[in-house]
Order: C-alpha cells, then sequence, then structure tokens
C-alpha cells in the first residue's frame, strides 16, 4: 500500500514534468526528438511513455495511419513490460452491423495485435496476427472475458461483453516481453481504476490472458465495416498498472471537473428554420454596433436579437443570391460581401451596391476586415480594395495582389492588418508594406490560406490546406491536423473566446478547440447541429457562434450532466448519495445495489458484503468520521473505510425493519427512520428505540442543541429530544403532512420539502409554503441543496429548480409575489425529470461543489459554478412602431443605426426621439427587443407608456406592448429589461409620441360647447318651464276669471234685483198699511210682498253658492246653520242645528255647495210641508273622510219608496223632491239616504265624501 | 220716539224706508244721505238714535263709514243694511263699530223690531258671525289686554251661536235669560271692536 502510494506520487511529479519537457521539446525541435527523450523516459519506473487524451473518432479507415510518430517501440530485443490503456466509445453496435474496430499494434507494415472487436466476433476481443503479419482483421480471435457479461439465457453462461452502442468500455491490456518469442498478454476489461486499485486486486472475471507477438513500433487506430465507426480516447502507454489508477479524481482526468474525460462539456443551443431561420444553410456570421447578430444565408440576411430572426432579401433591395461574408464596421454599417453580386453596404435603412464599375476588383467579396483608420479592407476574388472617407479607392501596396483571391483579412490586437492570399501566401501589412510569412517546412501550406486569426498571446493560426491548422508560437510552426473522414474537411473559419481559447471550424469535422496543445473535437455528438461548419464568429460578449450547414449554433457551458447507463451506472432509478471521498461517489440504488462513481465512469462495487443486505439499497450516509453507512431493505452495513475496496463491512441490521432514512447527530451517533415509522439511535453499538411515529420517516436532520427534526410521511415535522417536543402539521401552516426532505441552514431556517404541498419555511417562528403558483417547478420536493453563493437547488418532480434564498426570503415576506427559479428539465439534459425521493439523505453536495440528485434514470450532476453571475442587458432597442397596423416610416429601426446614433447606441440610452401622430383613434404597437444571448427567453420586460399607464406593466418575456386606444396628448414609452438573473437595466429605451387632437377635442372646445349645451338645456328647461307655468297661470287666470265674472254675474243679478225687490217689498206694505184696503187685498198684498222675499231669498242662496269666497266647508256649514234656523223661524218647527265648531278648510267647489245647499233646502221644505213635525234638527257631522248632514224630524214620516232616477214617475212632487235630492248629491259625488218609517218621523243624510284634502277644484 | 237715519245709495229704496219707517208709530226717520261721506259730514248735527248704513256704499265704504262714525260719536247705534248676507262684510262691519245688522230683505216689521232691538242696546248674533267671532278671538292671542279677552261666560255664549243655537235655545241651554245673553252679546262686540281698534293701531304703528 504504502509503496503503491508513493509510486504514484512519483508519477505524478513526473508527468507533469515530463509533459512540460515534451512541450519544450516540441515547440524547439520537432517530433522527431521526442523518441529520444522518450527512451529515456523508458528505464524509468512508474511512467507514462504516451499519451493520447483527445478524442479521436475511427471510421472505415482500412489500415489506418500511425499515431504514435515513433513516441514507443518494442520489439524482440526487449524484455519488459509495457501497460497501454484505451477508452472505447462504440457507435457501432455489434447486434446491428458486421464491423471490425481495433487499437492496433503495428510492427511497420505488419500487424501484430489488435484489442477491439474483431471482425467475426461478437464480444470485445482481441485479435492476432499470423507470422506473415496480416491479421484479417480476426480471422483468430479471443473473445475477452468481461465482469459485466452479456445477460445469458438460463443454463448457460456468458462471459464475454458485446460492444454496444453508448455503452463504453475502458481496456487496460499488459505485455510482458519475451525474448525471442511470443510476449504474455494479458487484458483487463473494465478493470477497477479508482484510487487504492491494484492489479492484483482486479477481478477475475475480468481478466484475460493469451499469448501474442506484440512487437510494434505504430499504433494504428483502425475501424471497417458497417456501423459509424468507434471514438477512442484516453489512450495511454505506461509502464506500470498504477499509472492509470487515479490518485484522487480532480487530478486524474483533465481540469474537467472530475465529470469524466468522455463527457462533452459544452452543449450546444441551435436555430434552424423552426425555430424560425430563414435558411438552414447559414455562410456567414456578424455583430453590428447595436449588438444585432446578422446571418447571411443562401438568400438574403436575417437580422437575430436572440429570440427572433428578421429576414432580410430581394423585398428590401438585397441583390439575390448567397452571402458570403458579412462584416459590421465600427460606424454601425453592415457590409455584405456577396458571391457575384458586388459589395453592399447598408446604413440608416441605405443599400448601396458596389460592384466592378465602382471600381471593385471583382464582384464575388470573400473577406471584410477594418482597420484602425477605420478603412475597410474588401477581399475579392481578384484583389484588394479599399473602402476609405466614403469611396472605393486602392493602395499602393495592393497592387502584388491583383487578380488574386483573397481568402482571409485580419485585424489584430494591436491594429495590424493580416491578409491571406490564395497561391500567394499570408502576409502582414506593416508600415505601407506586405511583409510574407516564411517557412519552409509548412511553404505550401501557406500558400492555401482559408483563414487567419492572430490571438491574444500573440500566436498566429492559419487553416490552411485540405486540414491543418498551422499555429506559430514565438517562432516555431505547429501544424495540426484535424482527423478527417471525408474529402474536404478544410479549415473555414477561426475565432477566439475572450479567454483565450482559440476555435477554429473545419468543413466536415465540426468545431475544435484548442486545448493542451491540441485540437479537441466539438462536433455533432456534443449537440453541434451539423459538422459542416462555415463561419464561426465571437460576439461581444464572449459566446462562441457557429455557422453550419444545418442552422446556427452558440455554444454553452454544459452545466448540467446526466449520469446513467451509457457511464456505467446501469439502469433504474437512484436512491442514495454518499461522497466517501473527494471526488469519489457512493450511488445507492433500490434495485440494482451499490456503485462507485471515481470522477469518469461508474464501477458495481463488488464488496462481498454488500449481498447480504440485498439489492435495494435505500439511504447512504457518510458520517463525521469517514465511514460509510449503507442502509438496505435487509439491513445497515457500515463501512469503516469506505475508500478501500474489498473492506469487510459491519453489519448492523434491524431485522424486520426497513430503514429508509439516515442521520447524524452533533455526537456522531447514528440515527435510523424506518419505513413503519420507527425511530432508533445506534448507541454503542447498540439500537435504542426512541418512538414510534407511526408513519414512515423520510427524512432526519440534526439540529442544534441537540434537537433532531424528524420529517414523515403522513404526519409532518416533529421535533425530538428525548421526546416529541414539538410537531408542526397542516394545522400549522403546512399544506400537507406528508414531508420528503428537510433542510436546515447555516441562520436556522428549516426548509420543508414535501410532496404535493410544495416548499415550506419554518422562520422565525413563522411557516409560509409556496407552491407552483408562486413560481417552484413542481409541488413535490425531493431534495433540497444549497450551493456555495446562497441559492436553493430543488429537486421536484418536474426536474431542477434554483432560486436564489434571498429571493425566497423576499416571497415568504410579501415583497414579491412570485420567484422565477432557473429550471433544468428535459431540454437541459434531465433524462427523467422526476427526482427520485423518500430517503435520507437525499441529494449530495460534494466538496467541490457540485450537487448530485438522485432520478428515476440515473443521476444528475449540476455544477453550479457554470453559472456565473453577468452584468444587466446592456442594449433595449424599440425597434418598430405599428401604428394600425402599418409600421410607421418614421421610425423603424430596420437598419444597423447609423453614423451619430451609431455612437449613441453604444451607451444604454438609445434612440429618443418623438413620434408624432395625427389625430384620431389609433392602435400603437411597440415592438422592442434586447439583445442578450445568453438566455434571451428568459429576459423578462417593463414597459409603461408614461401619460396612459400608471405603472410598469410587465410583459413578462413578450417582445410587444399593444395600446388599442391612445387619447390625444403626450406621452413617453418607456421599455426596461432585466436578464436572468433578475438584473434590471433601468434606463432601457424610451419614445416620446404625441398624438395630436382633433380640432373639436381641445379643452377650449369641449368647454366651450359644454358650456353652450349647458345654457342650452338650462334654457330649455326654463323655457318649458316657464311656459308651463305661463299656461297654468292662464288656465286658473281663465278659471278665476270666470269664477269673478260669475260672480259679478250673480251679484249684478242680486244687486239690481235685490234692490228692486227690496222696495217691492217695502211698498207693499206701505200698501198694506194704507186704510182703504180690504182684507183681501191686503192678502194680495202680503202674498206679493212674501213671494219678493222668497225670490229675494233664492237669489241670495244663488250669489251665496257661486260666491268664491265660499269656498270652504266652514262657510257652508255656518251658512247651513243659520239659514236652517231662518227658515224654519215663523214655522212653528223648532229648528235645532249641531254644527261642529270647527272645521278644516276643506274645498268645495261652487257646483258642489249649490246641488247641496238646494238638496238640503229640499229636505226642509219637505219637512216644512208635509211631515207635520214640531221639531226638526239639523246635524252636521265630519268624520275626516266625508261630512254629513243629517236632516230628522219628528213627523209622521212615510214609506219611503225605492228611488229610481231614472224613471219618471207621476206619482207627485214627493217623488220629484226625493228624487231630485238623490240626483243632487249623485251629482256631486256624494249619496242620500232616506230613512222613514210612517209615524217615526222622517231621517235624511246627506252624504259627501271627502276624496282627498284638496277636493275638487 | 226713536230716530232714524238712514245711508243707502240706493234712492229709491232709501225713500221707501224712511217713508215705511215715518209711516210707524214711535219711529222718526230724520235724514238720509246717499253716500258716506255725506253722513259723516251731517250725521253729528242730527245725531239720531240709529243710523241704518247700507254696507256697500259708493265712495266711502260702510264699514268705514262705521268706523269713522264711531270715532266721532262713539255712542252712536249703527245698524248695518245689507242686501245678502256676506258675513264677511258683516262681521267686519261689526267689529268696525256697527251694532247690528239687518237684511234688507227682512220683512219691514222684522225691520222695526230690529231696530228697537238695537235701540235698547241688544245686537245680532247668528251663527256664523259667531264662528267668525269665534276664530277672530282665537287669532287674537297677540294682545294680551285683558279687554279683549272672552271670560269664560261669554266663550260659552259664543260657543252656543257658533253651533247654531239661537237666542232662545242659548239661553235654554245656559239657564239665563235671553236679556242676559243679548248682554254677553254687546260685550262680545265692544271687545271684538277693540281688539280690532287695537289691530289697527298696531298696524299703523307698525308702518
Amino acid at each position: 500500500m504504502g509503496i503503491q502510494f508513493v509510486q504514484c506520487l512519483v508519477w505524478s511529479l513526473k508527468k507533469q514534468w515530463r509533459i512540460a519537457v515534451v512541450e519544450m521539446i516540441s515547440r524547439y525541435m520537432g517530433w522527431p526528438w521526442m523518441l529520444g527523450i522518450l527512451i529515456c523516459a523508458n528505464t524509468m519506473q512508474a511512467a507514462v511513455l504516451w499519451s493520447d487524451l483527445g478524442t479521436t473518432l475511427v471510421h472505415d479507415t482500412g489500415v489506418g495511419f500511425d499515431i504514435l510518430g515513433g513516441a514507443v517501440k518494442e520489439d524482440d530485443s526487449f524484455t519488459n513490460t509495457l501497460y497501454f490503456k484505451v477508452h472505447v466509445d462504440p457507435l457501432s453496435d455489434a447486434s446491428t452491423e458486421e464491423y471490425f474496430a481495433a487499437f492496433e499494434l503495428y510492427e511497420g507494415d505488419k500487424e501484430r495485435l489488435g484489442i477491439g472487436n474483431a471482425l467475426k466476433a461478437w464480444a470485445y476481443s482481441a485479435f492476432r496476427a499470423d507470422a506473415n503479419g496480416e491479421s484479417h482483421e480476426g480471422s483468430d480471435y479471443i473473445d475477452l472475458h468481461s465482469s459485466r457479461p452479456e445477460p445469458s439465457t438460463p443454463g448457460t453462461s456468458v462471459i464475454y461483453e458485446n460492444p454496444h452502442r453508448g455503452i463504453e468500455c475502458t481496456i487496460v491490456f499488459k505485455v510482458q516481453y519475451v525474448l525471442g518469442g511470443d510476449d504474455l498478454v494479458t487484458v483487463w476489461l473494465n478493470p477497477d481504476l479508482g484510487p487504492g486499485a491494484t492489479e492484483g486486486a482486479q477481478p477475475e472475471s475480468l481478466i484475460t490472458r493469451f499469448n501474442a507477438n506484440a512487437s510494434f513500433n505504430e499504433i494504428h487506430l483502425r475501424h471497417g465495416g458497417g456501423g459509424d465507426g468507434w471514438i477512442f480516447s484516453d489512450m495511454a502507454i505506461a509502464t506500470s498498472f498504477g499509472d492509470f489508477v487515479a490518485l484522487n479524481s480532480d487530478e486524474s482526468g483533465l481540469a474537467n471537473r472530475g465529470l469524466g474525460s468522455r463527457e462533452p462539456l459544452v452543449t450546444f443551443r441551435c436555430w434552424q428554420s423552426e425555430q424560425g431561420l430563414p435558411q438552414d444553410h447559414v455562410r456567414a456570421l456578424a455583430q453590428t454596433s447595436d449588438g444585432y447578430l446578422w446571418v447571411g444565408t443562401d438568400d438574403g440576411v436575417a437580422r437575430f436579437d436572440g429570440v427572433r430572426f428578421v429576414p432580410f432579401g430581394l423585398p428590401e433591395g438585397l441583390p439575390s443570391g448567397p452571402v458570403r461574408t458579412l462584416f459590421g464596421d465600427s460606424h454601425g454599417t453592415l457590409w455584405i460581401g456577396s458571391v457575384g453580386e458586388g459589395l453592399i453596404r447598408w446604413q440608416a435603412g441605405q443599400l448601396t451596391t458596389f460592384t466592378m464599375a465602382d471600381g471593385l476588383p471583382s464582384d464575388s467579396v470573400s473577406a471584410l476586415a477594418e482597420d484602425n483608420e477605420g478603412r475597410l479592407w474588401i477581399g475579392t476574388d481578384a484583389g484588394l480594395a479599399l473602402w476609405q472617407d466614403g469611396h472605393l479607392t486602392t493602395f499602393k501596396a495592393a497592387g502584388e495582389f491583383k487578380g488574386k483571391a483573397i481568402a482571409a483579412l485580419f485585424k489584430d490586437r494591436r491594429g495590424d492588418m493580416w491578409l491571406g492570399a490564395t497561391g500567394v501566401g499570408v502576409f502582414q501589412f506593416h508600415a505601407g508594406e506586405f511583409i510574407p510569412l516564411q517557412d519552409a517546412a509548412i511553404k505550401e501550406l501557406l500558400q492555401d490560406p482559408h483563414c487567419l486569426l492572430v490571438d491574444k498571446a500573440g500566436r498566429i493560426w492559419i487553416g490552411a490546406g485540405d486540414d491543418f491548422v498551422l499555429c506559430r508560437d514565438g517562432n516555431q510552426w505547429r501544424p495540426h491536423q484535424i482527423p478527417r473522414h471525408l474529402a474536404r474537411s478544410y479549415v473555414s473559419s477561426l475565432a477566439e473566446q475572450p479567454d483565450g481559447t482559440v476555435w477554429a471550424g473545419s468543413a466536415s469535422e465540426g468545431l475544435f478547440e484548442f486545448k493542451d496543445g491540441k485540437l479537441v473535437s466539438v462536433n455533432a455528438s456534443s449537440g453541434l447541429s451539423d459538422n459542416s461548419v462555415e463561419s464561426i464568429l465571437v460576439d461581444r460578449d464572449g459566446n462562441l457562434w457557429a455557422a453550419t450547414d444545418a442552422g446556427l449554433n452558440l455554444l454553452r457551458q454544459k452545466d448540467l450532466f446526466a449520469f446513467d447507463q451509457r457511464q456505467g451506472l446501469g439502469y433504474g432509478a437512484v436512491a442514495g448519495l454518499a461522497e466517501i471521498a473527494p471526488g469519489v461517489v457512493w450511488v445507492g440504488k433500490p434495485s440494482d445495489g451499490l456503485y462507485r462513481w471515481d470522477g469518469r465512469s461508474f464501477s458495481r462495487l463488488m464488496s462481498a458484503d454488500i449481498s447480504i443486505i440485498g439489492q435495494q439499497i435505500n439511504a447512504l450516509l457518510v458520517s463525521k468520521d469517514g465511514s460509510c453507512w449503507v442502509a438496505g431493505r435487509q439491513g445497515l452495513l457500515h463501512f469503516k473505510a469506505p475508500t478501500k475496496t474489498a473492506n469487510k463491512a459491519e453489519l448492523f441490521s434491524l431485522p424486520g425493519f426497513n430503514i429508509i432514512a439516515l442521520g447524524e447527530d452533533r455526537n456522531g451517533r447514528l440515527w435510523a427512520g424506518t419505513h413503519e415509522g420507527e425511530l432508533w439511535r445506534l448507541e454503542n453499538e447498540k439500537w435504542q428505540a426512541q418512538t414510534n411515529l407511526v408513519h414512515p420517516i423520510t427524512t432526519i436532520v440534526a439540529g442544534a442543541d441537540g434537537m433532531m427534526w424528524i420529517g414523515t410521511e403522513g404526519d409532518g415535522v416533529y421535533k425530538f429530544n428525548g421526546g416529541v417536543r414539538a410537531h408542526w402539521g397542516t394545522s400549522n401552516g403546512l399544506l400537507t403532512d406528508l414531508v420528503r426532505t428537510l433542510y436546515l441552514d447555516s441562520e436556522g431556517s428549516l426548509w420543508i420539502g414535501t410532496a404535493g404541498g410544495g416548499l415550506s419555511l419554518w422562520r422565525q417562528g413563522r411557516m409560509t409554503t409556496f407552491t407552483a403558483r408562486e413560481g417552484l417547478p413542481d409541488n413535490t420536493i425531493s431534495e433540497i441543496l444549497e450551493d456555495d453563493k446562497g441559492r436553493l437547488w430543488l429537486g421536484s418532480d418536474r426536474g431542477i429548480g434554483s432560486a436564489s434564498k434571498r429571493e425566497l426570503e423576499e416571497l415568504a415576506a410579501g415583497k414579491i409575489s412570485a420567484i422565477s427559479p432557473q429550471v433544468f428539465g428535459r431540454a437541459e439534459g434531465m433524462l427523467s425529470e422526476e427526482c427520485a425521493g423518500g430517503f435520507c439523505p437525499a441529494g449530495l453536495k460534494t466538496t467541490s461543489g457540485q450537487l448530485w440528485f438522485p432520478t428515476l434514470k440515473g443521476v444528475v450532476v449540476v455544477d453550479p459554478r457554470v453559472h456565473l453571475s453577468k452584468l444587466p442587458i446592456s442594449t433595449v432597442l424599440l425597434e418598430q412602431v405599428l401604428v394600425d397596423g402599418v409600421p410607421n416610416p418614421l421610425f423603424t429601426v430596420t437598419h444597423p443605426a447609423s453614423g451619430a446614433q451609431g455612437e449613441k447606441l453604444k451607451s444604454t440610452e438609445s434612440q429618443a426621439g418623438v413620434l408624432r401622430l395625427g389625430p384620431g383613434k389609433h392602435r400603437i404597437e411597440f415592438q422592442y427587443t434586447a439583445l442578450d444571448f445568453d438566455a434571451p427567453e428568459r429576459i423578462r420586460f417593463r414597459y409603461q407608456l408614461e401619460g396612459l399607464d400608471s405603472d410598469w406593466v410587465e410583459a413578462g418575456n413578450r417582445r410587444v406592448a399593444f395600446y388599442s386606444y391612445v387619447p390625444p396628448g403626450n406621452y413617453r414609452f418607456h421599455i426596461i429589461a432585466c436578464n436572468a438573473d433578475g438584473l434590471w437595466n433601468e434606463t432601457g429605451a424610451t419614445l416620446g409620441l404625441t398624438v395630436s387632437k382633433y380640432f373639436w377635442q381641445n379643452w377650449w372646445f369641449i368647454g366651450l360647447s359644454s358650456l353652450t349645451l349647458l345654457v342650452l338645456v338650462g334654457g330649455g328647461v326654463r323655457f318649458i318651464v316657464k311656459r308651463n307655468l305661463q299656461r297654468r297661470m292662464e288656465h286658473l287666470e281663465q278659471e278665476g276669471a270666470l269664477e269673478r265674472e260669475r260672480t259679478r254675474i250673480a251679484q249684478d243679478l242680486h244687486d239690481e234685483m235685490g234692490a228692486k225687490l227690496c222696495r217691492i217689498s217695502f211698498l207693499s206694505e206701505h200698501a198694506r198699511r194704507s186704510h182703504d184696503v180690504s182684507s183681501e187685498l191686503q192678502h194680495q198684498i202680503v202674498s206679493i210682498s212674501d213671494t219678493s222675499r222668497d225670490v229675494l231669498q233664492s237669489l241670495d242662496e244663488i250669489v251665496w253658492a257661486v260666491n268664491p269666497q265660499n269656498d270652504m266647508l266652514e262657510h257652508v256649514a255656518s251658512y247651513l246653520g243659520h239659514y236652517a234656523q231662518e227658515y224654519f223661524q215663523e214655522t212653528g218647527i223648532e229648528c235645532k242645528v249641531d254644527i261642529p265648531e270647527q272645521l278644516p278648510p276643506y274645498p268645495l267647489s261652487s257646483q258642489v255647495r249649490h246641488h247641496l245647499l238646494l238638496a238640503v233646502h229640499e229636505a226642509f221644505t219637505n219637512a216644512l210641508k208635509h211631515s207635520r213635525a214640531s221639531q226638526i234638527n239639523i246635524i252636521l257631522i265630519y268624520d275626516g273622510s266625508a261630512v254629513e248632514i243629517v236632516v230628522s224630524d219628528n213627523g209622521d214620516g212615510f214609506d219611503p219608496p225605492v228611488i229610481d232616477p231614472q224613471s219618471v214617475d207621476a206619482a207627485g212632487a214627493t217623488c220629484n223632491g226625493l228624487r231630485n235630492m238623490y240626483r243632487r248629491m249623485i251629482d256631486i259625488g256624494g249619496r242620500c239616504l232616506i230613512d222613514s218609517q210612517p209615524g217615526r218621523g222622517v231621517t235624511i243624510r246627506f252624504v259627501l265624501p271627502l276624496d282627498h284634502p284638496k277636493g275638487k277644484w | 220716539m226713536i230716530t232714524v237715519s238712514i245711508v243707502d245709495d240706493e234712492k229709491e229704496l232709501c225713500h221707501s224706508i224712511e217713508t215705511f219707517i215715518n209711516g210707524s208709530t214711535g219711529f222718526r226717520c230724520v235724514s238720509s244721505y246717499h253716500s258716506g261721506e255725506a253722513a259723516l259730514k251731517h250725521l253729528p248735527q242730527d245725531r239720531p238714535d240709529v243710523v241704518l248704513m247700507d254696507i256697500h256704499l259708493t265712495g266711502i265704504s260702510g264699514i268705514e263709514c262705521v268706523e269713522r262714525l264711531k270715532v266721532m260719536m262713539p255712542e252712536m247705534q249703527v245698524m248695518m243694511l245689507t242686501v245678502y248676507e256676506d258675513t264677511d262684510q258683516i262681521f267686519k262691519a261689526l267689529s268696525a263699530g256697527a251694532s247690528g245688522y239687518m237684511l234688507k230683505r227682512l220683512t219691514p216689521a222684522k225691520l222695526l223690531e230690529a231696530i228697537r232691538e238695537v235701540h235698547k242696546g241688544g245686537s245680532p248674533m247668528s251663527g256664523p258671525i259667531a264662528r267668525k267671532v269665534v276664530a277672530s278671538f282665537q287669532g287674537a292671542g297677540r294682545t294680551n289686554d285683558e279687554k279683549t279677552l272672552l271670560s269664560s261666560r261669554e266663550k260659552m255664549v259664543l260657543e252656543c251661536f257658533a253651533k247654531g243655537l239661537t237666542y232662545k235655545q242659548a239661553a235654554d241651554l245656559l239657564s239665563i235669560s235671553i236679556d242676559t245673553i243679548r248682554t254677553y252679546v254687546r260685550r262680545i262686540y265692544e271687545k271684538l271692536h277693540v281688539q280690532s281698534r287695537t289691530e289697527a293701531v298696531a298696524k299703523y304703528m307698525r308702518h
């Protein structure tokens, strides 16, 4: 053990040193010298003699070619032992096609030994050549033993493993060279190369031994036959097994974050025609100074803002045809170089085309660049031209390129211009002269340049020839050859990222990243839409764009990795995770046992004891002392030293119980919770029952001061310390009692993940709950992990969501109504979005900061460090304003901003102009955008039309603001945007808007017209009222006049006649007195006198009735009384009158008075004439609703006949009189009631109802 | 012998009445005038016992004449003559100081009786007049003058008349003689006169 340790240490030191030496040598002396050094290195112990850590795809290679380059060789004269390692990723699948692939040792052109897949073999196999050095690709082959053999039918046992597409495999083989004869070969198929692994400890099941002649001086990677080939990677030749064993995973690989050397760390976001790209064949890329990205296709250009492509082509005046190159200069102009149509300049919406007629050397423009003086260098198929101060020109030195095709132009950081011309060479323009680059070794290549780049470090890169990238570092040229499988895989473009990484795009092999001195392929297997890259561009934010035959691509750092059987994890869900050593993770699966991750791949843990607890592993816990507890269905295992495999483990089973949760308290004691609800504590290696909570215990978390927080599936959260101290359930604010996980953070807040009830936070005595409504990806939270930047990562049933704790606390405080977490789902690479839960610990945060989530299909690892905080979005633009559906020509931004405006746009304030609209009802649509390519769909906008909107309108990621009616006035439209991190660019873009009024909308007009209206209305009302009043007055006057007329007539009548009648009265009296009048005459005179007095009386009554002054009930009553007394004064009938002293002022019309009095008079007359009564009583009764006049006498009485007012009865005056009375009362709306019996007197009642206080006028 | 003076603007009627009175024993008509002005001018000299005055006179009205006459000759008995029973006018006349009233259509015998009555000191009261008096006194709470307030006995008498009883009936009801009734009535009228005069003065004073 110790020796191994030392060996490893020495190896690692030497490795570093060795690589440095090799680098130095290769830089200065070239490849052949490496051999010498390495041969010396051969004699050292435990050394890696050769390695190729990159990936190489081999397909249909035929014989192939040497990859060693002479680094190592062995022949019969050597007696040492060499170890070989190769990692394969088969794309061909034996089950579908017949093929062979091999890592083959050659001696010269003679085949010796091939390891891989023999042509006739199904399984991983080795094949040997015959004496002649031919192997016929494996006619004699040996199947390699495997520890993960193919599933076999019962009865047979298979020990071989077939190469499967997608399932990678590491092969290590050792050759012990024997003098003169066949060498001893030992092959390990997928050995354990984790820390501490040794050659001797490898299981026999994966070892194959045979003899073969393995002399070699070349190694070919070969493939032939069907399928897509194999990918070989991570190849090495070393002197000991231990050279391949990882010391610790972080160093074992490259600086690839321990996520497997084979894992692509990048992924691509692609845009094709489905996403709006006008044409899938993108040929050129450029970015203009305003921030827009422009793509050139076969038919014009399109402008991209991250979300939307706006194409421009023939309709806009662009000439048809493919675009060859695009360039955005410092003035904001877009230059388009076409194939055969010349050079097009697009500035401020204006298109200008320049062709040969204008002085261009050729109509096919191939390259564009701008120098420090602001001049545009134009490279064409027939020479170089210059655009200076507004016109085309050329310069003397360019004459040497006349007629030559300029392939590339480049301006380096210092401002020097570089030029590559086909057939001529590569030149640097310095002090007015073109200085050619010269190098004998690569002279031919230099004559065929395709693209140029001078990086930050000053290295010159040239994509040249058919498949080379030349790199000049200092004074040394180093050619890099890209592996090619098709004819033309030349490098079409080069670009450099801000961190110095250089990328090359090839015409058929995808992208290559220059890393550690080698070109590393990043192609379709990493997500690039197509391997034929026409152009690449690094934008001003540092993003790498690749234009391919099948769409536009954007390079992204992968931050989520999904591991499943392809990495060796096997099928199915994952439960417990534990980091037993930095970078080494144990994975427990409920159906498949225990696996170990060593930084590159997974391997099954074969410790004998594991089978005791069965295949169902629920939970893993690494305790403070470094030991690991493994809880399975059938028991609990304790590994005291988990870093050593095949270590014995102690068993602490709880028979009959299914432990699903493990926790550790402050004192290091283990707590276990079972599916049956039992809580146990391990004390001095004995289980002590704590309590039974009935429901499954899904999570145990140690809190401060000895308190244990227990989460159950069905009964909420308990606080336990010796006994149950507290309990939280649905009554305390949890939405459900099904608790899945708990997390206690450093501030003491308890985060509770539930099944279906979202996430709850118990903080400062308050429980707040968040659900999908507040922005959580799902309501079932199974994992809560916190990264180093204060963000919570939640594993849910619909992916993983991450939100900052600060944002969640703001949500709890009510300051915001929802959060927008970053969500990872299938689109980001998860194979299953459902995170597994219901056990503890759930999820893992490694010492390196990675977050591991168990899912239903393997494990997902998220690296939160990838997500760097970014600056707020710098450019917010108003793209277009549509008024009533028509783009307003006064304000369109369909062009790269021009001239002075271009400078303004560089700042954050943009386009402060004013749009004026005429009067009327307008529908206005503002189309805006923000130029940010990192996560454009997560950009959120807010806009406000100041003057109409009282506050900001949250537009989400909508890029249109729509107003259906804008009333006249002055407004300002303001738009701001925030990036995915929630940082707002507060300035944004603004636009003034003025809508003028119709003249009739002006305030003075409205005021005036309202006033006029009011006046009219008022006047009208008054007029009508007055007229009505007048009419009434007239009416009344008329009535009054009538009344007065009547009265006057009556009075006149009365006066006239009254006086005269009085005279008659007096005269007759006088006559009577005279002596010589006989008594008879006296009687007659008296009669005359009496009659005239009667007439006067009658007249008196009439006048009284007509007199409007007697219009009240009061008058009638008093008159009646007086009248009755007078009537019966001399008659001998005693008259008793009874009238109420007070009567209300009830008006009675003259008609009523007239009829009433005459009726009563009739009654009097009857009584006087016919009744022979001695007494008569007249009573007036008023009861509020009617007036009743009762005339009763004590006379003879009579039998009252039935009065029929209609019949004309000749039965006498009595009847007539009665009929009269009756009729008169009816006429005035009253009635007359006669009650009499012979001998009992007569009682006549005159009833007059009073309808309403106003009476009848 | 009761001396009478007539004021009426109907010459023929005036003459008829004059003739009649002169033809009646115990009565003598000393003068007759056809206008209020003339009456006012000459009546103070005539000094008749009773003046028969028509309410409606051309020029100055009879009521105003009475008023002025009573100022000049408070002890003069004025009897109003009226063609028809206009309670309002009669009431006003009584308030102005008239001692009684008479309808022209009364039988001449009655006329003589009425003159005798007035001469004796009686004043006529009828239902309508009584009601008017009641109303007037009700409204007269304004002056707290004892002279204008009715005594309870007077009130009872007034009520009887207001209810429509005759003198006789009222006397029967109150168990007093008719003469006493007459006295009460006179007093009521005096108070009414005073009250109306006071009101007039007050009204005059206010303006």
